[in-house]
């Protein structure tokens, strides 16, 4: 078989190096051939004819390689749509991610088995743990060459003698996905404030569209006290200037530009670029316009606003954080585009001219940029420290109802077309996947009982609940599955919900024991009923089976369920707010980072410490080593800090110089904090999950309820 | 050298394809002056190009901003739909976040 497009279609160039045309490979860029490749594709050339995997391989190989470990629609459709509200996305329950606290084999090939894949969808999405990001790259990178020696499944570390299918690869990043995309939510949804959380029902967590094109995931950065983005400051420009056009003041005489202003300015000034958007600027001057308002991104971490009036022929800035000739390298490109797009004359510097408020804070100098602007336009007040939190979810609010113009509700998401075949929206529930993983084998057992039950009395259910009640009963109407699922899905957002009250502790307390006393008379309420009530007192044995198999799978029995299950959780989450150890060191982040990201059986016996275990002695310990130790055994998510942990280490008050002791500490300071928390969680949280996913739970309810309804109808002393 | 490896259309690319489907070059042009040139349909969607080129200067995506004339491409846009011409430039912006200087 000859190479289909032999040769490289994508090269680089330097700029100074005259263009090279060479084109990508069509299979990279023209999806349709796949299936023609796939046609062409004989598997006894290729497989296991000890071929050495290469990148110029026929398209064939490359493109059957793809699709052997392409994700199948229907587990895709298991995870929730990017246009599904944020309330939803927070209330899955992902499988943990392992880590070094648990034993797996960290050699890629160990992974790879030549047995055929020996489990059905529902095994694969319901493994207890994931290996984490570093090594699934490792397995992806391995993955080409062991697909050509006949590797057809993975080796499933949790079960040995489990394989599972070559697509699991997809399926570890879709859940990695879903694990950032969660925990940025759920710290913005611990940053809102109660009465404003509704707005999380109507946000899509990650839609694409013009007022968001990096997806609304960055919108996170709006509404946390995260750093603004450039998507978001360009989002606010657009507001603006929708405002400038629509008030007829401004619409004939001020101009709003985004980031790309800058942009093309100091390309102009390095490279000596020319393009049409700084000739169509040039343009506008010349028919009138007199102002030209933009955002300026300055020393890779700050924003300020910037003004150029044509008709004063002045320049200036207004920089919430001032220092004198703070963009001096930008005024110079700056003034070098004007000597050439307006020759003959001279613009002066006004340096920090724009009304601004003085940032006292490290975080919101892009709220203070757009504010300036407006200030500068409108007249509105200037910013404080204070109103920073409202002003961002009024820009939330902004952005929102833009996003509902953009995307009318015939619409199609972009991004769902990219996706591939999902099936309609309505026909998907985000947490059903997740909750398969606790409920379908549930499911199975309560069905299996059922059916057998109905084989012995010949009786449905529906006619004991006719006899029993002496009158035709409807069967319970046919339940909201979300609903149902929603209630027993143990979810981020209600394990998370109290934390972010940690400044009262006595709130948090009222508010944990308050549930636990709703949840618990609920459970007992029916445990505790008394013979008359009983519905299946009149019935015989297999008639009593029946109903209690089918009572089980009730809506009733569910939200008894449901609630025990919450009252669980609250017990476990209100033992480790007691510890206090765990408060003393520990706040609200650690714990959202550590209930997010548990190591499921990383328990530390307590009172050691875990860094004699991974300093490596007798080798040299420079930076990146303490940095690959750093991200290794902190989790992500800094205490005490909105922020998420950087692995690199802090080098600022030591002259930019690495200094192991200083490294040494920090890493000990970072794992301590991690560990403790981890270890308290992570145990007890392994342990409940072992628990409900034994199906002993359910076991005990059914038995249960099955030797309650004999014990009443008293067919255990017949 | 072959007449591909030169950049110059190949025998396929010679001909006519159907009437919407016609191919253009375009160039991306990355904050540092590289360039990489890529040849697509005009109904294909620029994020295939978005997703080669960074896959081809190993970058994250998402860690980097494609423009067309100073605006912002988006996901859904294809060189039809944005008007564009053979051998136009597409910029690339890196991401930038900011709070404080």
């Amino acid at each position: 078989m000859a190479p289909a497009n032999s040769g490289d279609r994508v090269t680089t160039n330097s700029n100074k190096a005259p263009p090279r045309q060479i084109f990508p490979r069509r299979s990279s860029m023209e999806g349709a051939s796949e299936s023609e490749d796939l046609a062409d594709f004989d598997p006894s050339d290729w497989i296991g004819q000890g071929k050495v995997w290469r990148d110029d391989l026929p398209a064939a190989v490359r493109t059957a390689c793809k699709s052997e470990r392409a994700l199948p629609s229907s587990v895709r459709r298991r995870f929730p749509m990017p246009h599904a509200p944020v309330s939803e996305l927070l209330s899955i329950r992902l499988p943990p991610i392992l880590d070094d606290a648990v034993p797996f084999s960290r050699r890629a090939s160990s992974w790879f088995s030549l047995d055929p894949p020996n489990c059905v969808e529902d095994d694969v999405c319901s493994l207890p743990s994931i290996p984490p990001l570093d090594f699934v790259r490792e397995l992806e990178a391995s993955f080409s060459q062991a697909w050509l020696n006949g590797t057809q499944s993975f080796v499933d570390h949790t079960n040995p003698n489990r394989r599972l299918p070559l697509w699991i690869l997809a399926y570890f990043r879709e859940v990695m996905t879903l694990y950032t995309a969660q925990r940025k939510w759920v710290e913005s949804h611990l940053w809102m404030p109660e009465e404003e959380r509704y707005l999380f029902d109507n946000l899509s967590w990650n839609t694409k569209h013009a007022g968001a094109p990096d997806g609304q995931l960055d919108w996170t950065r709006l509404v946390s006290d995260a750093w603004i983005s450039g998507g978001i400051i360009d989002e606010m420009m657009r507001d603006i200037s929708s405002r400038v056009s629509d008030d007829p003041t401004f619409a004939s005489t001020t101009m709003i530009r985004p980031l790309a202003f800058q942009f093309y300015i100091e390309k102009l000034a390095v490279y000596g670029t020319t393009s049409k958007y700084m000739d169509k600027v040039v343009v506008e001057v010349k028919n009138g316009k007199t102002r030209l308002l933009f955002p300026l991104h300055y020393n890779s971490n700050h924003w300020m606003a910037f003004i150029i009036d044509f008709s004063k022929r002045a320049f200036g800035f207004g920089d919430s954080y001032y220092r004198t000739g703070n963009p001096k390298r930008f005024i110079r490109y700056l003034t070098q585009w004007l000597v050439a797009a307006f020759p003959g004359i001279a613009f002066t510097n006004l340096d920090d001219v724009l009304a601004h408020s003085i940032q006292t804070d490290f975080l919101h100098c892009g709220l203070y940029t757009a504010n300036t602007i407006e200030k500068a336009l409108f007249g509105t007040s200037l910013l404080t420290e204070n109103e920073c939190k409202a002003a961002r979810i009024q820009w939330l609010k902004k952005f929102m109802s833009r996003a509902a113009t953009i995307l009318s509700p015939d619409e199609t998401f972009p991004i769902i077309e990219e996706m591939g075949d999902f099936g309609a929206v309505e026909d998907i529930s985000a947490d059903a996947y997740f909750v398969q993983r606790t409920s379908m084998s549930t499911g199975d057992i309560l069905s299996l009982t059922a059916r057998a039950a109905l084989n012995d009395s010949e009786v449905a259910p529906t006619t004991c609940l006719q006899v029993n009640n002496e009158s035709p009963q409807p069967v319970p109407p046919a339940r909201d599955e979300k609903e149902v699922k929603k209630k027993r899905t143990i979810s981020a957002l209600d394990r998370l919900s109290d934390d972010d009250r940690e400044n009262s502790d006595d709130e948090r307390g009222h508010t944990k024991r308050k549930r636990t006393r709703e949840a618990v008379p609920r459970a007992q309420k029916t445990t505790e009923r008394q013979p008359d009530d009983f519905p299946g007192s009149h019935l015989s044995a297999p008639q009593a089976l029946a109903h209690a198999s089918h009572h089980v799978v009730t809506e009733e029995y569910l939200a008894e369920k449901a609630a025990e299950d919450e009252a669980e959780l609250a017990e476990i989450e209100e033992r480790l707010q007691n510890n206090p150890d765990a408060k003393a060191t520990v706040s609200g982040r650690m714990l959202i980072a550590n209930l997010l990201n548990p190591a499921p059986t990383g328990h530390t016996p307590p009172g050691t410490t875990p860094i004699p275990t991974f300093l490596t002695h007798g080798k040299p310990v420079n930076r990146s080593v303490m940095v690959e130790q750093r991200t290794r055994h902190c989790a992500k998510t800094r205490v005490h800090s909105e922020a998420e942990r950087k692995p690199e280490i802090h080098v600022d008050y030591l002259g930019g110089k690495f200094s192991l002791n200083h490294a040494a500490h920090q890493l000990k300071e970072s794992v301590e904090q991690s560990e403790l928390l981890r270890n308290d969680t992570a145990f007890q949280k392994g342990r409940y999950r072992r628990w409900i996913a034994s199906g002993r739970p359910l076991e005990w309810q059914i038995g249960r309820k099955i030797s309650l309804t004999l014990g009443k109808t008293g067919c255990l002393q017949k | 050298m072959s007449q591909e490896e030169q950049g110059l259309p190949t025998q396929d690319n010679d001909v006519k394809p159907e009437e919407g489907n016609n191919t253009i070059n375009i160039k991306v042009v990355s904050s540092t002056g590289e360039e990489v040139f890529f040849k697509i349909k005009q109904s294909t969607k620029l994020i295939k190009l978005q997703s080669a080129y960074a896959s081809k200067v190993g970058k994250d995506v998402n860690s980097i901003r494609f423009l067309y004339d100073g605006v912002r491409i988006n996901d859904d846009d294809t060189p039809a739909t944005l008007d564009m011409e053979d051998n136009d430039t597409i910029d690339v912006m890196v991401e930038q976040v900011g709070g404080t200087s």
